[in-house]
């Protein structure tokens, strides 16, 4: 009897203990399930529609991981259960965004699990010890179309005093490419893959500000610790891994926002951009979530230069001088103190463009540079004057325009393109003089008739102020189709180049331009476009061109149009224009008023 | 200017760093050249927004591979910024201020960084040898001014 019941009691107490270990089995798996849901579990898998943006399989445990979040869960604490190793491929060292994340949520597996040392890893987390993070943006080059877009990455900053000794964050494609036709098959279809990379930041400056003469942008952005350590984490888990990297939307820009969203749970960054992502239009988009607390700018070492020779700008001693290849001292021996260290500070950046240009070699670079450092290095301090900062580029238009018009020949006229800037945009918080447009469609309705009038697939127009010391040619590129004289559509393609003279405000151009068309028959033309353009404000752009284009067997088409913007917000802008045409005798003039809608 | 630069223990915490790198030199003139890109190249990354490179991550603990200062051998960070940043640091010290120069003074530690840069401007001639100075060069003879 007494047996029975001792039977009876364990029997008892062993379904309790099962029956308590089922439940807890039940509640796991109950949690796991719900935490399958938990958006930023989705974030961690850079998971977006359905399935994750990583494309490298060792990224998951799961076998369907990649369109499985929760599977991709379970898979990853069982192998952080299972994994006993101690090195640094541990799991939870090798994997330390998910690891952090599920030990966090679930604190009972810490019992369960053998917590890696991960000396590598945690000797990275010190030296890099973030404090703050920045958001950089490169801004475009006006000559250098790779860069007409701009660049984004992060800065990580232990002491935001001494900048060049942070870390930068980047995301690039890999590639080798120096095939443009490759490149950019490859780019825009997925062919490269995309990583996450770290160096020091004082390389992205002399990449960016010294060697392609790019401003920069610092946002520095308002997180707590806690957020910039998720951030931080979650970089070096994701940095052994790869994506296929899309030039449109899984690119440099977008993939930094993943960073940001993990970091600031709550901002809804990444769901914003899902047909293109441009580093200048994700940049508004983190200001505008209000998570930048402070804007510092970094002029290009072209405007250095320009401000620095500003005291000898009219001293034909000087600026040859600086221009030489001797450098003979002498020369500027009867200059002012001020006129000589203009003098000389011009001399040692124009030597170091020639030495980055391969103009000159080491040897003679290095005895040149010494030799004028330390003639230099005689003449005491100066207070150095700062570059004008140019209107923000958070504040400019946004990238994807489209606009009604009505034109004074009743006609209603639709234009829509995916980017970028063109010359009747507004160069506030942009490079003036660099236009880019990309998929620009014209289709006009009239007489109850809606045609196309004109595509570009890409027009491209360098206007490039040549001053005193840089003398850059202004170049443009465009092909597309569109009507001429037989009033059908033509395929064409324009190449040409020219000079640019003014100020970033206001200047004019001129271009000479041959084309090709192409309709049935090949026809060729060569232009002349000459242009005037002022933009005062950030609300007002005021522009006048003119062009002569002659076709073969003597025909001629001349165009005039001045035009005038009226920019309301970032979002709008009302624009009047005129253009008289002159096709081979045969005139015309057309007024158009329209709407142009930024989004 | 022993006192300029009050190298205490302190620096002895900042061993580990990584501004290594391929394109970093021991010595002046070491800057990268520019890779001149067809202008058919530059029209296509036009359209595509694109950067290409080889990625790194940066972060190793350890040393450039350049040798270290005989005098000031505790301070690798202090080294390694030198060694990536020498033409920089010998412009800002011929001007007697710049940022390179003023994140030196931070990684030594110095108290009063206008005299430092004063001081280092003044004695460029002795600073910057020759042609052929290296970064553990630079940094000796910094510490020697003292």
């Amino acid at each position: 009897m007494v047996v029975a019941l001792k039977k009876a009691v364990q029997l008892f107490f062993g379904l309790l203990l099962i029956q308590t270990s089922l439940f807890s089995d039940n509640n796991l798996s109950l949690q796991i399930t719900q935490l399958s849901k938990n958006p930023q579990w989705h974030r961690i898998l850079h998971f977006k529609n359905g399935k994750s943006e990583i494309d490298d399989t060792k990224f998951f445990f799961a076998e369907n991981g990649k369109v499985n979040p929760k599977a991709e869960l379970q898979a990853s604490i069982n192998q952080l259960i299972s994994d006993k190793s101690d090195d640094e491929n541990s799991t939870l060292c090798h994997y330390p965004s998910r690891s952090y994340w599920i030990l966090e949520q679930i604190p009972t597996l810490k019992k369960k699990i053998k917590i890696p040392q991960c000396k590598a890893l945690n000797q990275e987390l010190k030296e890099l010890g973030a404090k703050h993070i920045t958001l950089i943006l490169a801004s475009a080059h006006i000559n250098s179309p790779a860069s007409a877009f701009g660049h984004t990455f992060l800065r990580i900053d232990n002491n935001p005093n001494t900048p060049l000794l942070s870390y930068a964050v980047n995301y690039a494609a890999q590639t080798a490419e120096d095939n443009g036709f490759v490149y950019a098959y490859q780019g825009l279809f997925g062919g490269y893959k995309g990583r996450y990379s770290i160096d020091p930041y004082y390389k992205k400056i002399n990449e960016y500000s010294d060697l392609e003469q790019r401003d920069i942008w610092e946002y520095t952005l308002d997180l707590t610790q806690e957020e910039i350590d998720r951030m931080v984490l979650h970089i070096f888990e994701i940095r052994h891994f790869y994506a296929d990297y899309f030039f449109l939307t899984e690119n440099c820009s977008y993939n930094l926002l993943w960073l940001i969203e993990i970091a600031k749970q709550e901002s809804g960054l990444i769901k914003q951009f899902n047909h293109k992502a441009i580093p200048i239009d994700t940049l508004r988009a983190v200001v505008s979530e209000g998570l930048v607390k402070k804007e510092f700018y970094r002029p290009s070492k072209r405007k250095e230069i320009l401000t620095l020779s500003q005291p000898i700008q009219n001293n034909s001693i000087a600026l040859t001088f600086a221009q030489s290849n001797e450098y003979n001292l002498s020369t500027i021996e009867g200059l002012s103190r001020e006129e000589k260290i203009a003098s000389l500070d011009l001399a040692t950046a124009l030597l170091k463009i020639k030495r980055s240009d391969g103009k000159i070699d080491k040897k003679n670079y290095l005895s040149q540079f010494l030799k004028i450092l330390k003639s230099r290095s005689k003449l005491g301090k100066i207070t150095k004057v700062k570059p004008i900062k140019p209107s923000s580029p958070k504040e400019g238009h946004l990238s994807a325009k489209a606009s009604l018009s009505y034109s004074s020949e009743d006609a209603i006229k639709i234009r829509a393109k995916i980017a970028y800037h063109d010359i009747y945009d507004n160069d506030n918080g942009y490079i003036s003089g660099g236009y880019i447009s990309f998929f620009d469609t014209e289709a006009i309705y009239k007489n109850d008739k809606i045609y196309l009038e004109e595509i570009d697939f890409l027009n491209i127009k360098s206007y490039a102020i040549q001053d005193a010391i840089f003398k850059p040619i202004s170049w443009q590129v465009a092909v597309g189709a569109k009507r001429i004289f037989n009033n059908e559509l033509n395929s064409y393609l324009t190449a040409g180049a020219g000079v640019t003279l003014g100020r970033d405000n206001f200047y004019g151009f001129v271009t000479i331009a041959p084309s090709i068309y192409y309709r049935n028959i090949e026809e060729h033309s060569i232009a002349r476009n000459i242009g005037l353009l002022y933009n005062p404000s950030k609300h007002l752009k005021l522009g006048f061109t003119a062009s002569n284009e002659w076709f073969s067997e003597d025909r001629e088409i001349k165009e005039i149009e001045p035009f005038i913007t009226y920019s309301i917000d970032q979002e709008s802008a009302i624009n009047l224009k005129y253009e008289y045409k002159d096709l081979n005798g045969e005139q015309e003039s057309d007024a158009t008023l329209s709407w142009f809608w930024y989004f | 200017m022993r006192k300029l630069l009050s190298i205490v223990a302190t620096t002895a915490l900042l061993t580990t760093t990584s501004f290594a790198g391929a394109n970093t030199g021991c010595g002046l003139g070491n800057q990268v050249i520019s890779n001149q890109d067809s202008v058919l190249m530059q029209v296509f990354a036009a359209t595509t927004n694109g950067t290409s490179g080889n990625q790194t991550f940066g972060i190793t603990s350890g040393t450039s591979g350049c040798a270290k200062p005989a005098k000031f051998v505790s301070n690798d960070k202090a080294n390694e910024f030198v060694a990536g940043n020498m033409d920089t640091l010998a412009l800002d010290i011929s001007n007697g201020q710049g940022e390179a120069l003023t994140t030196l003074a931070t990684l030594l530690n110095v108290s009063n960084p206008e005299t430092f840069a004063s001081v280092l401007q003044t004695n460029f001639d002795k600073i910057y040898t020759s042609s052929n100075v290296s970064s553990a060069d630079v940094i000796d003879n910094i510490v020697a001014l003292g």
